[in-house]
């Protein structure tokens, strides 16, 4: 064996705490067995704890989560069904609760939750496919390379069911004016602000970047499909001049 | 009538100050060492030597080579001088720190051939000399950083020990990382 393979654990330790990109990390546990074995041993958890300096595996029964938010001191997240969880501490213990189910419409597809003020909202985005007669009105050249644009957004706040028979502890009800509130949503975590606050910053609105996992599969990549939402008018409007295309890294808000 | 004469003969050892008195260290090969105490005690391997009363004469490590132990006295006498007259006591990890004096020093001591790093990492966790510890180990993690596992067991002459079956499982676990 390698003298370097057979370094005693502590001293493969004491390497691995140099190590400070992950990835690097994840490559040591790959060389040899025994490395793999320190590797083992220090590799971290899956999700993080407040005050907690390790990640801690949180056991769920979703597993595509579009958004996560804290609210009212616990973590909660909404998946691409549309249900949310709540992330519960019981001493050492970690587990999750789902507090409502949602049926989406057909045409709508889940984008974001987001927290503000003492609500707790849902956007669903509508987006369609648009075909080639469509895509030639917008006037865009080449039209095989946008397979999908944003249409409209519907609101949902999450309140206290009423129902007396109703299964779920809260529900899904419609909003229709965000009041002073202006959501900013995207491939990142959602946000929203007051308007009054921000100069330029337009109220009742819904400013969105592209999250279509689609533009990883087109030709100049995703950032065709952004803009603001009013929910006034349910108009779009563009927020600048010009295109920003990645495959990568379309643009998201960094607020 | 005889007359008696009374000679006192005062100690050494008593008239020596704690920061000249010195101690030897043996290689494994056969070589000896004479240090400033201070100096030996950056080690806690050796200062818990000195401090039970085993010392004697000559402290022996038959884990460390002549040519690895004067690099390891070297690094203890430039840290300690750094550190001023102040106690023997923990070695103060310099190693990261960019407004550190030493850190230049400390780059151009562990350029050297991968055997010798090895054996003062070896060294440096026998005699538990932290600072040490923390540069060599430091100095190795540099070494891998932005290998594949290949690269890496080419770097070490690392034998690859995994079956392909078993090679494949571990990629699965992280395929990202490995792109």
């Amino acid at each position: 064996m390698s003298e370097w393979a057979g370094l005693l654990d502590l001293i493969l330790s004491e390497i691995t705490r140099c190590i400070s990109v992950y990835d690097d990390f994840v490559i040591f546990g790959a060389v040899c067995k025994s490395w793999r074995r320190v590797y083992s041993m220090k590799k971290p958890s899956s999700s993080p704890r407040p005050g907690y300096k390790a990640w801690i595996d949180i056991k769920c029964d979703s597993r595509c989560f579009y958004d996560i938010a804290l609210y009212k001191g616990k973590f909660c997240a909404v998946n691409n069904h549309g249900n949310v969880f709540v992330c519960h501490i019981d001493g050492d213990i970690v587990f999750t609760v789902c507090i409502t189910f949602c049926k989406e419409p057909e045409d709508y597809e889940i984008e974001d939750v987001n927290v503000h003020e003492d609500e707790f909202e849902q956007e669903q985005e509508q987006e369609q496919d648009q075909d080639q007669e469509q895509l030639r009105e917008l006037g865009q050249e080449h039209i095989y390379e946008i397979p999908y644009v944003t249409t409209g957004f519907k609101v949902l706040k999450l309140e206290c069911s009423t129902e007396v028979k109703s299964k779920n502890e809260y529900d899904w009800v419609n909003v229709d004016s965000l009041g002073d509130q202006a959501l900013f949503v995207g491939d990142n975590s959602s946000m929203s602000l007051s308007a009054s606050s921000f100069n330029g910053c337009k109220a009742n609105c819904i400013y969105f970047t592209d999250d279509n996992d689609y533009y990883l599969n087109s030709l100049n990549g995703g950032g065709y499909d952004m803009g603001v939402f009013s929910m006034e008018d349910e108009t779009i409007k563009q927020h600048y001049e010009g295109k920003s295309l990645s495959s990568f890294a379309p643009p998201v808000w960094y607020i | 009538m005889a007359s008696s004469s009374t000679s006192v003969v005062v100690s050494n050892k008593e008239k020596e100050n704690k920061n000249t008195k010195k101690v030897t260290l043996k290689s494994s090969d056969g070589e000896s060492f004479e240090v400033d105490e201070s100096v030996a005690m950056e080690s806690q391997t050796i200062k818990h030597i000195i401090e039970d009363g085993c010392a004697n004469n000559e402290i022996p490590l038959p884990n460390v080579t002549s040519g690895i132990l004067s690099r390891v006295i070297e690094y203890c006498k430039k840290h300690k001088e750094a550190a001023g007259e102040s106690e023997p006591s923990v070695t103060s990890y310099t190693s990261n720190s960019t407004t550190n004096p030493l850190t230049e020093w400390d780059t151009e001591f562990v350029k050297v051939d991968q055997n010798t790093l090895f054996d003062l990492i070896l060294a440096a966790n026998y005699l538990d000399i932290k600072g040490l510890l923390d540069l060599t180990c430091k100095t190795v993690a540099d070494m891998m950083k932005g290998k594949t596992p290949q690269e890496i067991r080419e770097t070490f002459h690392i034998k690859n020990d995994y079956t392909p079956e078993e090679e494949a499982e571990v990629r699965k676990e992280n395929q990202w990382a490995f792109e």
